[in-house]
This record gives structure tokens, C-alpha cells and sequence, in this order.
């Protein structure tokens, strides 16, 4: 279970990123949030932060395979 | 510490508050210390001395001494003006001009996030949904003939002791 949920987060918050995205989109709700005083910035900031914490974990664990990689 | 911590009798709240903040801060860098030196111990003996130090001095009363003698301890100038100038600048923001739109935005913001989560959670259970059914068919497929195999493998090991094979197989 942690190995798959290892694997397929990225994945996860990426579709569903998109998928949330396009249906705020859809339902006009980005233009109310505009209108409302809301910058792109503001309502993209929880995959920002995400986006950001998973980049900063992303090397370390590369690392960690290609060194098992080369030790198998 | 905190109650040395306090200083002076004042009229204001803030040698409470900077009290209380300086206790908390104290306790957690003490924690990470603990942390920082039982980690750093599995390779470096030596470091496992930091959290003791750290306890001696908790233990030493250094705060006890500094209240019975009437110690005031007052945090640095610059630290008070700059917590002073970020309370201005929040007092600023939620005026009532425009405390209506930061509303608006506190709670527009917490609705994405929360369906920003729903939908990354929603995408992460479908994934695992698909992925535990796809591993218990390949477990079905794998398992579907186990009793001939068994079967077979019971009458091998009884053809190689000798013995007359069970009637069952």
C-alpha cells in the first residue's frame, strides 16, 4: 500500500488538478472568483504548495533508486 | 521561564505574549535538539551529548534564580518593533474597507482547496480501486489451478517415497 501510494500520488494530484480545474472552469466559477477580488495566483496556491512540497521530495528519493537501481 | 520571562508589572499584554511565545519557541527547539541529537548519534557518538546539555540546562534553575533575584528579562529592540509593524500592517488589512473583501477571498480560497483535496482524493481511490481489482484477478488467475497443481505435486512426492499414490489422485 505506502509503495503504490508512492507511485501513483503524482499521478493523482496531477489528473486531479486538471480535473478540478477544468471544472471550476466549466462552471464559471474562476470568473466569480475574479470578480470577487481573487487573483490566478490565490486560487492556484493548494497545487502551487503541493506541486512545491512534492518537487522538494522528488530528488532525494530518485537518488535512493538509482543507487538501489545500481546496487542490484 | 515563562514567569521570568514575564519581566516587569506592565499595562500592556505584550510581556505576556512575548513570554508565552519565548516559552513555546524554548520547549521546541529543545524537542528539535533532542531530535536533531538522537539522529545525528547514530553516526556521531559525540552528538548524542545535545539533548543532555539541553536538559542540564532546563535542570540547572537558571529561571528560578533570575525570578528570586528579580530579573527582567526583555526580549531585543528590534524583534518588539518588527512584530509591532507586522501587527500594523494585519490591523491594516482587516480594516473595515476592506475586511469585507478578505472575507470574501479567506472563504472562496478555503472552497477551492477543499475541492482542489475532493478531486485529488477522488483520482488517488479510483487509482487504487482499479489497481487492488486488477491484483486480486491476477491473484484469481494465478490461484484458478492450484488443486491440480497440489494434486500433482502430492503424487510426485509420494511416487518418489515409494508409496502406493492416494485413490484420490
Amino acid at each position: 500500500m505506502p509503495f503504490i501510494t508512492e507511485r501513483v500520488m503524482p499521478f493523482a494530484v496531477l489528473v486531479g488538478a486538471m480535473f478540478c480545474y477544468l471544472n471550476l472552469s466549466r462552471r464559471l466559477e474562476l470568473v466569480v472568483a475574479r470578480a470577487a477580488g481573487i487573483s490566478a495566483w490565490q486560487f492556484i496556491a493548494p497545487a502551487i504548495v503541493i506541486a512545491w512540497s512534492d518537487r522538494r521530495r522528488r530528488p532525494r528519493r530518485l537518488q535512493s533508486d538509482l543507487r538501489a537501481t545500481c546496487a542490484s | 521561564m515563562t514567569y521570568a520571562y514575564l519581566g516587569a508589572p506592565r499595562t500592556t499584554r505584550q510581556g505576556r505574549t512575548m513570554s508565552l511565545m519565548g516559552a513555546i519557541g524554548v520547549v521546541a527547539a529543545l524537542r528539535g535538539l533532542g531530535f536533531v541529537g538522537m539522529i545525528a548519534g547514530v553516526h556521531t557518538p559525540i552528538a548524542l551529548v545535545l539533548p543532555y546539555l539541553a536538559l542540564t540546562r532546563d535542570a540547572s534553575c537558571w529561571d528560578i534564580c533570575a525570578i528570586s533575584r528579580g530579573v527582567i528579562i526583555e526580549p531585543p529592540a528590534f524583534i518588539t518593533n518588527a512584530i509591532t509593524a507586522i501587527m500594523e500592517r494585519i490591523a491594516q488589512r482587516t480594516s473595515a474597507r476592506d475586511g469585507a473583501i478578505a472575507m470574501i477571498a479567506g472563504t472562496l480560497s478555503r472552497y477551492f482547496g477543499w475541492r482542489f483535496l475532493a478531486a485529488v482524493l477522488a483520482v488517488f481511490a479510483g487509482t487504487l480501486v482499479l489497481t487492488a481489482m486488477i491484483d486480486f484477478l491476477e491473484l484469481m488467475r494465478r490461484t484458478a489451478d492450484i488443486k491440480r497443481r497440489l494434486r500433482h505435486s502430492s503424487s510426485r512426492r509420494s511416487r518418489s517415497f515409494g508409496c502406493p499414490s492416494s485413490p484420490s489422485a
